[in-house]
């Protein structure tokens, strides 16, 4: 499956730490206070249950003991996908670094903010591989070491909404004063769907509209 | 166990503690769970084991019992998260022991 083109995603940078190439949006010191996304929006309902595949590496954060946070992941039906905005919308699901001593990985449906965490192997750096998934009511990430997937750090989980969700966000900033900085990255996101508006089928686009299958061949 | 015996013992339900005991039992299987999966995992990158044997390890062995151990795991939660509703206006937090 093709990753993500993050050059087509939308940014917003409110403090000039974010590079964006098509694989990678690279954050340099970003301080957990700026108002940075960055966002596709992928039309009305499109996330329902789904599996992604990214990775995300933690260099540096300054700040250790202070709440420095930042998200490597999040699925939402608002554009502007900080944690000030997600906090006041209460409606999304992501996958939230928060950084004590060692680079933590929160789940969260922010609707009744269901949790549950990972507490980090050891300082930074470090690279996690996600695999983050729902269907239904069971949203679920498991934490890897390694690009293959062979060596799993944990299962994170939680009871979270069936909502359906419209815009993806490959990184979004705390919009919160905590007087702490991240360098990081977050990297390959693989939606693992079919390439295509609703899908393709050998060859011939298909969607489904109302219940009913469509299919789209050679523009007509 | 100075909460779980605060202000009186008898106030916590055997459910309860039957609960945070499975609670915790769920949670040990499925830390089994994950290094029996880093097991067949260093014999794949090692190459003692071939993909399809590896992925029909995950397919069929470690994915169905992670899921039913990640159902149960989420179910007690709940028990515990509704048990919490049933007490938590009465929590006195000037009388815990210290």
């Amino acid at each position: 499956m093709a990753t993500e083109d993050f050059t087509t995603y939308t940014e917003t940078d409110s403090g000039s730490d974010l590079t964006i190439t098509a694989a990678k949006v690279d954050i340099d010191t970003m301080a957990t206070e700026a108002v940075s996304h960055v966002v596709k929006d992928m039309t009305a309902g499109h996330f329902g249950d789904f599996t992604h595949l990214s990775k995300h590496v933690i260099t540096a954060f300054s700040g250790a003991t202070i709440r420095q946070t930042h998200f490597y992941w999040t699925l939402c039906n608002i554009s502007n996908p900080t944690w000030a905005a997600l906090n006041a919308a209460n409606v999304g699901l992501s996958l939230q670094c928060y950084a004590w001593t060692n680079p933590r990985v929160r789940l969260i449906d922010w609707f009744d903010n269901a949790t549950d965490e990972f507490n980090g192997v050891a300082a930074p750096p470090q690279t996690y591989y996600f695999t983050t998934s729902r269907s239904g009511t069971t949203a679920t990430c498991q934490i890897y070491s390694d690009a293959a997937r062979t060596n799993l750090l944990d299962t994170i989980t939680i009871v979270c909404q069936t909502t359906t969700y419209r815009y993806i966000s490959a990184l979004g900033s705390g919009g919160f004063t905590a007087s702490a900085t991240v360098t990081a990255s977050n990297e390959d996101f693989d939606l693992q769907e079919a390439s295509g508006w609703g899908g393709e089928r050998c060859g011939v686009a298909v969607a489904e509209v109302d219940g009913v299958t469509v299919a789209e061949v050679d523009g007509v | 166990m100075t909460i779980l015996n605060y202000p009186n013992p008898n106030s916590v339900s055997t459910a309860v503690k039957n609960t945070a005991l499975k609670y915790a039992y769920t949670y040990a299987v499925q830390e089994a769970l994950r290094l029996r999966h880093n097991e067949e995992g260093a014999k794949y990158r090692a190459g003692q084991i071939t993909k399809d044997e590896w992925e029909a390890f995950l397919h069929n062995w470690y994915e169905p019992r992670n899921a039913t151990v990640t159902q149960d795991l989420l179910e007690l939660r709940q028990i515990c998260k509704n048990y919490v509703s049933t007490f938590q206006s009465n929590i006195d937090l000037e009388a815990i022991p210290i």
